[in-house]
């Protein structure tokens, strides 16, 4: 009876320890590529002010190597790729995050989660408040980017 | 040989803690951050939440952006009450519409006098400085005379749950779009701003 009882307490011993790695590995599914929530929201924001506001001599690899884990190549291309036309020296830039957010996929109609941003950039003449919207793939990359007011 | 009880418990015990430290470090991986239990809690949280307000506010929002500077239906007004706070309806959004703004039916009709001796026209009326005129109530004021709908549409509307907000990315007629935030406290939408 007693060994029973043992074998019993043995096995449910083994059950809860399979059972808290199991809950703990559930919640990484939330996370973003290895990051809570508000690491990775910091890391954006951080990349974010580096791409919109860099300092001066900055060239535009600097800003593909700090998106490169976060974004495909593809739309680094697309988003690092300076103005050509653009007459604002970097150094005359300010930016601001004004608010950022993450979308997490289950609670969005077509279950694409997304980073959203408010942004004010700011020159010595002009201003922009503007929203991006930045969708993630199964990776937690960055694949499509999109300004708005 | 005879095995004891206490040893087979021991022996399971001691296996299971070394099978769970061996996953723990050979699974490991150097770019995932450890959850504190603070991030435990907060995903449970996600993991358990279900967003059914979802079409709710949608409808809201609809309702909210197209009746925006119009007249809106009674029965669509009702549903906006019941979905706001109370301040947030005094304060704010009765006057997004046309037909809930202080007022509305108390418009006041403007006499324009000559001034003869000062050689020009201005506004009679009963206050000190003599501006308005009280005199006749526009009672006959027709709707008809304002939009029926804004043409704004929600594009998409994207829920954050670290902030218990909606995020609505709205299109206009002009092809424009832009957003406005729809932040939710119990059940109901506590605050609106762009």
């Amino acid at each position: 009876m007693r060994k029973r009882l043992l074998f019993v307490i043995s096995l449910l011993f083994v059950a809860g320890i399979i059972a808290a790695y199991r809950s703990a590995q559930d919640y990484t599914k939330y996370m973003i590529l290895g990051k809570t929530e508000e690491e990775y929201l910091n890391i954006i924001k951080a990349n974010l002010l580096f791409t919109y506001a860099p300092k001066k001599d900055v060239p535009p690899q600097d800003i593909e190597r700090v998106w490169e884990p976060y974004m495909t190549e593809k739309c680094i291309k697309r988003f690092s790729t300076p103005n050509e036309a653009s007459q604002v020296k970097p150094e005359d830039v300010n930016a601001e995050i004004q608010y950022i957010g993450l979308a997490y996929g289950k609670f969005q109609k077509d279950n694409i989660p997304r980073v959203i941003a408010k942004l004010r950039v700011e020159t010595k003449t002009r201003f922009w408040v503007f929203h991006l919207e930045m969708k993630l793939n199964s990776e937690g990359k960055i694949y499509e980017v999109q300004a708005y007011y | 040989m005879k095995i004891q009880a206490r040893t087979v418990l021991i022996l399971t015990m001691g296996l299971s803690l070394i099978a769970t430290t061996a996953i723990g470090i050979f699974m490991k991986d150097g770019t995932k951050s450890e959850l504190t239990p603070r991030d435990v809690d907060y995903y449970r949280a996600i993991g358990e939440y279900e967003n059914k307000d979802r079409e709710l506010i949608e409808k809201y929002i609809h309702f909210y952006i197209t009746y925006r500077g119009c007249v809106i239906p009674q029965d669509k007004l009702e549903f906006i009450k019941s979905m706001t706070d109370e301040d947030l309806y005094e304060s704010k959004v009765r006057h997004n519409f046309i037909n809930t703004v202080d007022n509305f039916f108390e418009e006041k009709e403007l006499k324009v006098v000559p001034k003869e001796d000062e050689g020009y026209s201005t506004i009679d009326g009963d206050i000190e400085g003599g501006v308005i005129v009280e005199s006749d109530e526009c009672d006959e004021l027709e709707y008809q005379d304002f939009g029926k709908e804004s043409g704004d549409f929600l594009a998409e509307a994207f829920y954050i749950f670290k902030d218990d907000l909606y995020i609505a990315k709205i299109g206009t007629p002009e092809g424009k779009l832009y957003t406005l935030y729809f932040k939710i406290r119990d059940g109901k939408v506590a605050d609106i701003y762009a």
